[in-house]
């Protein structure tokens, strides 16, 4: 009896589940998805409009999970597109040492290569290197003209009063702070860094701006959108010391091949994103609190690519 | 001497004004807000109501005699409970109209001090006094009711949260229909294979050691851990096997969010129904026995209606356990409330991550008020 | 009507039941005594198969109960406990309705049933029909659950220490309904006691075991008069077995037609009250009385010392 109750249960279990399961594919529609940050929000729902505008059959799983889950869900073919960093096909396949990733160009037609492996196309990306960066207060910059690390290096092997907010992966990988500072030559010490252990950008920005601790420099992101609100400005980084993180449409080959116009589609959108672009259209989504999608569609009625 | 406890809730209530902001005023959403004392914040017509209620509570707490100090503090409750609402809500739209559009007014510690000594005070007055059960829910129904007019007419749009909420419409029914479905989901599966395992546990002490060592290890892996843990086999056993996919199971979503939901709630339930089984009277199982009935009777007829009281109590537990667990589950796709928490973390947007959050406590206590109604029923079919 | 045959069984290599053969006629009143952990209570439960066998046989009507059901069997069996096992959840009325229930019968026939059953134990239907278990006294529960028991008209009544847990006065009054109970039914009993006082004065065949072994099975009187070892002497009383009939008989037993003057004895008193009475007021006869108040003849000092009733 006990059994039958359980038979039950599982099937009303089961029917919970189809009855619309957000990580389910369904059927031939175009499942579209992003991940769950600012900037995941704002070009899915920009690939999103564009499809829909264009007549396909499409499914929103927008903001799904962290990269770690939605790259999952793409090659396990739960979802059939969304926007990936060219940088991070480095992780994907445990290649990131290689310089490849530190030049625009090489770095997609790498992570493009990598991928065929898994049947899955990388559109061309957007122009914008969403990239670690340190940004710092911009009266700050104002005053010692930082404009360039370079700037930043002297000042600080000057002996500059600075404490900097990072992540521990920011502050311990040999790819980001060490890279930085072996390039541009200053050595930040223990006093002058606040490790937010498993914090993002948006606190180590956060922190910066409103001088948490004494910190008035940061760990952040180049397309970030809160940087202009919080008043901070990215240093350039001129030696390229960075993998390059371009955004791009990551599609399953098979969806692409039954749907080829998706290509001719998302490609001139992404190639209008620039760096400056996409930073204000995600300042006004985390910073102004408008609804992603309405930015998303504006952006692309302004353009044109919506009528 | 009347109630201490509502002499305590108004001194608690005080302090509050007096020492913390009762809301704050962010630039935009990112950014912290430097919080606001009430008398700065809120019209003096609201400062006096909530003053007048502090009062009424103060004086509940001194009365002797206890008829005027229960209708004092339930009056005195109430008005601080509702007037702090007011409050806010007024203080928002007078300090958004004064500030650009991007600034935020979110709610201070003073604010939420308010409301919950007023919360706590209705519902002393409301246990002290001799109303019927059914006077005291017309009473909750009121208070709500009021609030309900106060939001349909606007009186809170200008606070942040709301903001917050207002901007994404469809996305929190989707979000909550999400949460619903996995709660729903992981309590039906959790009861139908938890209620049998404590049954066998009940009657056999080596299965029970076995399955309760398990069960209390399966709760010590961090749900972030777990619900990772399930993406690998999940994700494989959906490749080998296409059906399963068409089934809803895969890596993502649905399918590990509420495995490892179920996994967490077995405990609760399996144990209280061990303990629930064991608390049923030998004797009755004897007499039960020797007077003809089956094995599945006895459960039926006897064992399980002795036991419901710990089962409903146990059911109780994995409802709002399983509630606050979902919020993780946004993590591994499977949407809820968790999604606002951890986009509102990543933009350190501070009232969408109360959004989620505040969302999912209010399914819990709902669930849990439901399912408190309900143990009454089961403790009166128990013991009559 | 209940007949063991060469029955033996053992728990984890100890012997709680050897080689036992005995029968119960049809409407004995049976009582197994003997002390605790001698194998009284295995006995009665393998009469209803809460308990298997090792070896031997058990028969009911001369039908060998290891064919049957054991689930039909109990429901053809009423069964006592000490500790009663009233359901707590149902009233008195459903947990008299138990076996009626579980046998589908027409809701007005239980519900008939349930009255004739509250007036045979002595409890008012309108006052007791309704309670729930946890409204009753200690003697009251056994009560229902003595109902309880006979309420699908079982052929056999096994009773395990049925009135252990009661004190005195209440156990004393629940024996005399238990004799008057039996008298009108007529129902075979199988009662475990350790109490040798209620043995005497309710059975009319006494089973003595010791160490798993059924050493005596006789009427009350025989196993005083002639005990079969020591052992059976000793739990009887010994050198003052024969007094104890004085505390379990009653004047109602031995009273004789006749008159006699001087205060009344009541009919269901024990004889020793009629013997105190006599030596304190000097005589050697007293009139007795039944429960209503009205003459039932006399008891004289010889009734009292007579070898049988007669």
């Amino acid at each position: 009896m006990l059994r039958n109750f359980a038979r039950i249960a599982g099937g009303i279990a089961l029917a919970l589940a189809l009855s619309g399961d957000p990580a389910a594919a369904a059927g031939d529609r175009i499942t579209v998805a992003s991940k769950i940050d600012t900037e995941g929000a704002l070009l899915g729902n920009m690939i999103l409009a564009v499809l829909e505008h264009a007549g396909l059959p499409v499914e929103n799983r927008l903001q799904l999970g962290p990269t770690k889950i939605v790259r999952t869900a793409l090659t396990s073919g739960a979802i059939d597109l969304y926007p990936e960093y060219t940088g991070n096909a480095g992780f994907f396949f445990g290649v990131d040492s290689d310089p490849a990733w530190k030049n625009a160009d090489a770095a997609y037609r790498k992570a493009a290569e990598l991928d065929k492996a898994n049947n899955i196309v990388w559109l061309k990306p957007a122009p914008a290197n969403n990239t670690w960066a340190i940004a710092v207060r911009k009266d700050l910059a104002d005053k010692n003209h930082l404009a360039t690390l370079d700037d930043f290096g002297t000042w600080v092997a000057g002996g500059a009063s600075v404490k900097l907010a990072g992540s521990a992966e920011f502050v311990e990988s040999p790819a980001a702070l060490p890279s930085f500072q072996d390039a541009y030559g200053f050595k930040l010490t223990a006093d002058q860094l606040l490790v937010l252990s498993g914090g993002d950008t948006a606190a180590t920005e956060k922190a910066a701006a409103e001088g948490t601790s004494g910190v008035n420099a940061a760990m952040a992101y180049g397309t970030d959108g809160q940087l202009a609100a919080l008043n901070l400005v990215v240093l350039a980084d001129t030696k390229g010391v960075q993998a390059v993180y371009q955004p791009a449409p990551t599609v399953r080959a098979e969806t692409l091949a039954k749907y080829p116009q998706i290509r001719d589609l998302l490609e001139p959108v992404f190639a209008s994103l620039s760096l400056e672009t996409l930073q204000t259209l995600n300042s006004k989504i985390a910073v102004e609190g408008e609804d992603a999608r309405k930015v998303a569609t504006d952006y692309l009625t302004e353009k044109g690519f919506l009528k | 001497m009347g109630n201490p406890v509502h002499l305590l809730l108004a001194a608690i209530g005080a302090a509050a004004v007096l020492g913390l902001g009762f809301v704050g005023v962010a630039p935009n959403r990112i950014l912290s807000p430097v919080g606001l004392p009430l008398w700065q914040a809120a019209p003096a017509a609201f400062l006096a109501a909530i003053g007048i209620g502090g009062a009424l509570m103060a004086a509940a707490g001194l009365t002797r005699s206890a008829r005027p100090a229960t209708i004092a503090g339930l009056l005195g409750s109430a008005l601080l409970f509702l007037a702090a609402f007011a409050a806010a809500g007024s203080a928002a739209a007078g300090l958004a109209a004064g500030s650009g559009p991007l600034a935020r007014v979110s709610l201070g510690g003073a604010f939420w001090l308010l409301v919950i000594a007023g919360f706590l005070g209705i519902g002393e007055s409301l246990r002290r006094s001799a109303a019927s059960g059914g006077l005291r829910i017309a009473f909750g129904f009121v208070v709500l009711a009021i609030l309900a007019v106060m939001a349909g007419h606007g009186a809170f749009d200008r606070l942040s949260l709301v903001r917050e909420w207002a901007g994404r419409r469809d996305a929190y029914s989707v979000a909550l229909a999400d949460h619903l479905r996995l709660v729903v989901a992981a309590v039906i599966l959790a009861t139908a294979i938890g209620v049998p395992l404590g049954l066998r546990a009940a009657t056999d002490p080596r299965f029970s050691r076995r399955v309760f060592a398990f069960l209390s290890f399966a709760q010590t892996i961090p749900s972030i851990a777990l619900f990772g843990l399930l993406i690998g086999p999940l994700t494989a056993l959906s490749t080998a096997a296409p059906f399963l996919r068409d089934l809803g199971i895969r890596g993502i979503g649905f399918a590990p969010a509420l495995i490892a939901l179920v996994l967490y709630g077995l405990l609760p339930i399996a144990r209280s129904t061990e303990t629930g089984i064991r608390g049923v009277p030998a004797a009755a199982v004897d007499a039960a026995t020797g007077m003809g009935m089956t094995r599945r009777q006895i459960l039926f007829r006897v064992a399980l209606p002795l036991a419901l009281p710990a089962l409903v109590a146990g059911m109780r537990i994995l409802t709002v356990q399983v509630i606050g667990l979902t919020v993780v589950a946004a993590l591994i796709g499977a949407g809820g409330f968790g999604s606002f928490v951890f986009i509102g973390l990543g933009q350190t947007a501070n009232d969408l991550v109360l959004l989620g959050a505040l969302s999912a406590i209010l399914l819990a206590l709902i669930a849990d008020a439901g399912l408190g109604a309900l143990a009454v029923a089961a403790r009166r079919i128990a013991a009559p | 009507m209940i007949e063991f045959e060469r029955v033996s069984k053992a728990y984890e290599g100890r012997p709680a039941l050897v080689d036992a053969s005995f029968t119960i006629a049809r409407g004995e009143f049976a009582a197994v005594v003997g002390p605790s952990g001698a194998g009284k209570s295995t006995a009665l439960r393998l009469v209803n198969r809460m308990i298997e066998p090792d070896a031997g046989a058990i028969r009911i009507g001369g039908e060998d109960i290891a064919g049957a059901d054991p689930v039909a069997l109990r429901r053809r069996l009423g069964y006592v406990i000490q500790s009663i096992g009233l359901f707590p959840h149902w009233t008195v009325a459903r947990n008299i309705a138990t076996v009626p229930h579980l046998l589908r019968w027409p809701a007005a026939r239980i519900e008939a049933r349930i009255g004739e059953l509250l007036d045979l134990v002595g409890l008012d239907r309108a006052a007791f029909r309704d309670r729930y278990p946890h409204q009753l006294s200690g003697g009251e529960q056994q009560r229902v659950g003595l109902a309880r028991a006979l309420a699908a008209g079982p052929e056999i009544l096994l009773m395990d220490e049925p009135f252990g847990a009661l004190d005195a006065v209440t156990r004393d009054s629940l024996q005399g309904e238990m004799v008057r109970i039996h008298r009108t039914t007529g129902k075979t009993i199988l009662m475990v006691t350790h109490d040798i006082d209620e043995a005497l004065r309710l059975a009319s065949r006494i089973l003595v075991i010791e160490d798993g072994r059924v050493v005596q099975n006789a009427p009350p009187e025989e196993i005083i008069d002639s005990p079969a070892s020591e052992f059976v002497r000793t739990l009887f009383g010994g050198e003052t077995a024969h007094l104890r009939l004085l505390k379990v008989r009653r004047v109602g037993e031995r009273a004789r037609p006749g008159e006699a003057p001087g205060d009344p004895v009541a009919a269901d008193a024990p004889l020793e009250t009629a013997l105190a009475r006599m030596l304190a007021a000097g005589v050697h006869a007293l009139p007795v009385i039944d429960p209503n108040g009205r003459a039932a003849g006399v008891i004289r000092m010889d009734d009292l010392v007579r070898r049988r009733p007669s």
